[in-house]
């Protein structure tokens, strides 16, 4: 089961961050953030199928809703990692500022989503 | 599971603590100083690179 070794993982990181905490704090930033990176690297390719699944999906629903959501949720996952990022490095205003970015930009993405559904609505007043 | 950068980067930090302690110790604040910079900048390219592969890998799977 992959969630062993990842946890495994996590708690390794954790050890080898706090050995390096008092000494070397830059160290332990770039350890926390390397442990990151990787555990989210394990997790895209864990969502690898369930992603080509959806695609799949994708092709039978007749708008592109499938395709506008994953956008949405890759621009999450990043900007959410970068604010957690600042975060744990001490720059909570910049954390706050990537945060916002993310979820400007996801509201852009979702915006052809909007669009549909307020000519649907459109269509049905009429 | 490539939880061998996260070694990578423990063990170059435990290097340069020591090595830092060490200079300091002999006197050499300015050399400790350059070690944990260079320490500093071949862990910063381990890491842009992971972290390249990673938003690469993103960009692939949520069509970004």
């Amino acid at each position: 089961m992959v969630i062993f070794k990842l946890a495994a993982a996590a708690f390794v990181a954790v050890v080898l961050y706090l050995i390096l905490k008092k000494e070397q704090p830059a160290f332990a930033f770039l350890v926390s953030a390397g442990a990151a990176a990787g555990l989210l690297l394990a997790a895209a390719r864990q969502v690898e199928p369930l992603v080509g699944w959806l695609q799949l999906l994708d092709a039978t629903l007749p708008g592109q809703e499938a395709g506008c959501l994953l956008r949405v949720l890759g621009v999450v996952l990043v900007a959410q990692l970068a604010a957690d990022v600042c975060r744990e490095g001490g720059m909570l205003a910049a954390a706050t500022a990537a945060e916002l970015c993310g979820r400007v930009l996801a509201l852009m993405q979702a915006l052809p989503m909007l669009q549909q559904l307020f000519d649907a609505y459109a269509g049905y007043l009429q | 599971m490539d939880i061998d950068l996260v070694f990578k980067i423990a063990a170059t930090g435990i290097i340069v603590a020591v090595l830092n302690q060490l200079l300091i110790r002999s006197g050499r604040e300015d050399q400790a100083m350059m070690t944990t910079l260079a320490g500093l900048i071949v862990v910063l390219s381990m890491l842009v690179r992971q972290i390249s592969d990673l938003f690469v890998l993103i960009k692939a799977l949520f069509e970004l």
